[in-house]
């Protein structure tokens, strides 16, 4: 049994924090009647209290280090709720994709001395493709279905497992802080859905993550093929569902659950496999 | 002669040598441009675990600089240390500390030093203040020094060593993560250096 002393600030900074905070806003934006950039508001807020409570004395406001970065980056997501009511859908991707991007860019900047022009580009334009693809996925039916803000959840939390016990504390408890924010979320329109999820909120959360996943794999060792499965995890959902139109089926509880476990599949395996490289690496 | 004479005649003439010996390294170095020897230099450090439960030292394998021995007020030491050449004996523990919650050994390839003044006794002790940049953060610290010795290598070549020891806050240099739980805030340094004249 871990000591309580080594486990209780992290549950506190990663899960209590972040979940307690993005409640908050959304309950005070749905008493004020707020317009649907809420729930986008509602996992910076939530992000942003974590991310302070976990790194409060390293933070420059002039960014330093690739991580300080995150709140600007947590505000740019933010920037995404006008963005997302462009009723051009070509302008729309178009700023999605330079969002995306120079989310992308910012992470990599600070290690563009070492690593090269040819494999920071790379990177760079990598890790926006991705964000831009899942961001547009998620967007799409960001505010008709409650899977988005779940299976993002899913990724994330997962994702502050693998980082927790392979790579980076930091990054993973921030990660675990997105999926608590998220989670909030969820819980919040349980049993019915008083705040929709909404495009801004998807795009918010996305670039959060993106930036977290770019940043383990650049700074802390985080392999990509640990990426590759988190991919895979979020091309379950339009998997289940371009089978069910197939079938003509309809997307209920069962949809649901038969997309959660597929969705967890890969991300379990990313789990057992950090796990098994740092017992491989002698864990301490 | 009887036997106790003569082992009391030994006895001092060890201790004379003994006595000459340290004398020959403490006395000052011969002045000059010098290149640290990488083979038989290490940087080490030493750190509370947990909050302080126990102490546990790692150390910088790759390590380069240059010496300019002169008289103290003209003399200077430059030092660069590799954060990606950390060595703790244990694979799991260097891949995080080299990892953004510490060193971030990406973003700061190398920690270095300069040094700003210089002061050494006749016994070749003293101090060397000057510049440690770390983790994107150069601060002003002091540290101890002590000449070890000088002497010819197996070339021929002119050696000196010196071991310059101190503390450091690791806040101090925007290292806060994880202070004291994981690492206490207190590092403890230790800089062997062997250096070649030019």
């Amino acid at each position: 049994m871990p000591d309580p002393s080594f486990f209780l600030p992290l549950i506190l900074q990663s899960a209590l924090i972040p979940f307690g905070a993005a409640l908050a806003v959304l309950a005070a934006a749905r008493a004020l009647r707020a317009g649907p950039g809420a729930p986008a508001l509602a996992v910076a807020a939530g992000f942003l209290a974590a991310y302070f409570a976990i790194l409060h004395g390293q933070w420059s406001l002039l960014p330093k280090a690739a991580l300080d970065w995150l709140p600007w980056i947590a505000l740019a997501g933010l920037a995404s709720a006008p963005a997302e009511r462009i009723a051009n859908a070509a302008w729309r991707l178009a700023t999605r994709l330079a969002l995306s991007v120079a989310v992308g860019a910012l992470v990599v900047w600070p290690a563009f001395a070492g690593l090269g022009l040819q494999k920071a580009i790379l990177l760079a334009g990598t890790a926006g493709v991705l964000m831009c693809a899942v961001w547009t996925y998620m967007a799409r039916s960001a505010d008709s279905r409650r899977t988005p803000p779940w299976l993002l959840a899913l990724v994330a939390g997962g994702a502050a497992l693998a980082l927790m016990l392979d790579s980076s504390q930091s990054i993973g408890q921030l990660s675990g802080a997105l999926a608590s924010a998220l989670v909030a979320g969820v819980a919040f329109n349980l049993p019915r859905v008083r705040m929709a999820f909404s495009p801004a909120a998807a795009g918010t959360a996305v670039l959060i993550l993106g930036a977290l996943l770019a940043n383990a794999v650049v700074y802390a060792g985080f392999p990509p093929g640990y990426i590759a499965l988190l991919v895979g995890a979020l091309l379950v959902d339009p998997l289940v569902r371009t089978l069910n139109r197939l079938r003509s089926g309809s997307e209920g509880a069962g949809t649901w659950a038969l997309t959660t476990v597929l969705t967890a599949l890969p991300v379990g395996a990313m789990v057992f496999l950090a796990a098994k490289a740092a017992s491989d690496a002698g864990g301490y | 002669m009887s036997i106790t004479a003569i082992s009391s005649r030994s006895l001092i003439a060890v201790a004379g040598l003994a006595l000459s010996a340290f004398a020959s390294a403490a006395a000052t170095a011969p002045s000059g441009n010098y290149k640290i020897d990488p083979a038989h230099s290490v940087a080490y450090f030493e750190v509370g675990h947990m909050g302080g439960i126990s102490r546990f030292m790692g150390r910088f394998n790759d390590m380069n600089g240059d010496l300019v021995l002169d008289a103290p007020a003209k003399s200077t030491i430059k030092v660069e240390i590799k954060t990606a050449s950390i060595d703790t004996k244990h694979e799991g523990l260097d891949k995080h500390l080299k990892s953004p919650d510490f060193f971030n050994a990406v973003q700061f390839p190398s920690l270095t030093f300069n040094s700003t003044a210089i002061s050494l006794n006749g016994a070749g002790e003293g101090t060397v203040a000057g510049n440690l940049s770390l983790h994107g953060v150069t601060k002003p610290v002091t540290l101890k020094l002590k000449q070890i010795g000088s002497g010819k290598g197996m070339k021929g070549e002119t050696r000196v060593g010196y071991v310059a020891t101190g503390s450091v806050k690791r806040t101090d240099f925007g290292m806060g993560y994880g202070v004291p739980g994981a690492a206490t805030d207190e590092v403890d340094l230790r800089i062997n250096i062997e250096a070649i004249k030019q």
